[in-house]
């Protein structure tokens, strides 16, 4: 297959979830769009680099994360992480199944500013946690262990959880 | 999209390398064949020993940067920016140290350098002041490139440590 089938059908497939990653790093649509096409641009020059030992989608992830967690870097821990708060991902966070629906739509706020205090890499750990990534997988994308994954997991959700239950 | 976040920087840097490394090598490949033209009318006009040996040396300097060039090269141009972030970052912070390893590889061509400078000039010269000179000047360029690297590299290197730092705390 050529190189440029073979980016268009991983593009296809792919395009939903490197959309979601730019968001989560971006301040607006106009830099979502930028750093799409960053990731982008990426991904095109790193294709003949994938020698499938991860899935292509751990692949993806790990390109949109590095081009999103190096450009966001300039500003240091205080760019923002935009994530469209649900019960769902409120659940995920905090690993909390029993508080109403209702209450947790009034800490969304809360759980953005907690969120948002986040280091940079905390920030990127929780993108990828939202994204539903195995502890594996996101050691794939970031390179630290997977005892270190789950360690840092399990101390943003036990922060959040102190902080919003 | 403004150009001043970290792999992008990392990225131009690596171009800049990459295509300044290509410059060198072409330079050492255009030296190395008038070197080798240069021993051949020497050993055609039946020059001493000691002048083609000197010749042979300069030549094995100059074969000794192509090849160090040439990986260098390829080191820059080919950089992986898909690799794990904490990776990548560990990567492009080896490449803009200002020591490597690798850079050892560089020691036999300044001492074949050295050699041929010996051997050319051992006769008319002292071989202590040549040495003096030689290593004095060796040093003065190892300053100089150390200060250029303080200047243009140890600002991207301490961004890229601050956020190693920060992915491995």
């Amino acid at each position: 297959m050529k190189k440029e089938e073979s980016f268009n059908e991983i593009i296809k497939e792919n395009s939903n979830r490197i959309m979601r990653i730019c968001s989560y790093y971006s301040s607006g649509n106009s830099n979502t769009d930028d750093l799409y096409q960053e990731v982008l641009i990426n991904i095109w020059k790193s294709l003949e680099k994938f020698r499938g030992e991860s899935a292509i989608s751990t692949w993806i992830y790990r390109v949109a994360v590095n081009t999103c967690l190096t450009h966001s870097a300039k500003t240091g821990k205080y760019y923002s992480l935009m994530i469209n708060a649900t019960p769902e991902i409120f659940n995920v966070l905090t690993d909390d199944e029993h508080t109403k629906s209702i209450q947790k739509e009034e800490k969304f706020e809360a759980l953005s500013t907690e969120l948002n205090l986040l280091s940079v890499i905390d920030k990127a750990l929780i993108s990828l946690v939202i994204e539903g990534l195995s502890t594996k997988e996101i050691s794939d994308v970031i390179g630290i262990t997977e005892p270190n994954v789950r360690t840092k997991i399990c101390r943003i959700k036990s922060d959040l959880r102190k902080k919003l239950i | 999209m403004k150009h001043d976040d970290i792999q992008n920087k990392i990225k131009e840097e690596d171009k800049r390398y990459a295509d300044l490394c290509k410059v060198m090598v072409v330079m050492y490949l255009i030296l190395s064949v008038i070197y080798i033209l240069l021993i051949v009318l020497e050993i055609v006009r039946g020059a001493k020993f000691e002048e083609v040996a000197g010749g042979i040396c300069y030549l094995l300097s100059m074969l000794n940067f192509l090849l160090f060039f040439l990986y260098y090269n390829k080191r820059y141009r080919y950089a992986d920016y898909s690799e794990p972030v904490l990776k990548m970052l560990k990567s492009a912070l080896k490449r803009y140290m200002p020591f490597h390893p690798s850079g050892a590889a560089l020691i036999p061509g300044f001492l074949l350098m050295d050699a041929g400078l010996t051997l050319n000039t051992f006769k008319h010269e002292n071989v202590m002041t040549v040495q003096i000179v030689f290593f004095g000047v060796f040093f003065a360029a190892i300053l100089i490139g150390l200060v250029y690297w303080y200047f243009r590299y140890k600002p991207l290197t301490d961004q890229i440590k601050k956020m190693i730092k920060e992915i491995e705390n």
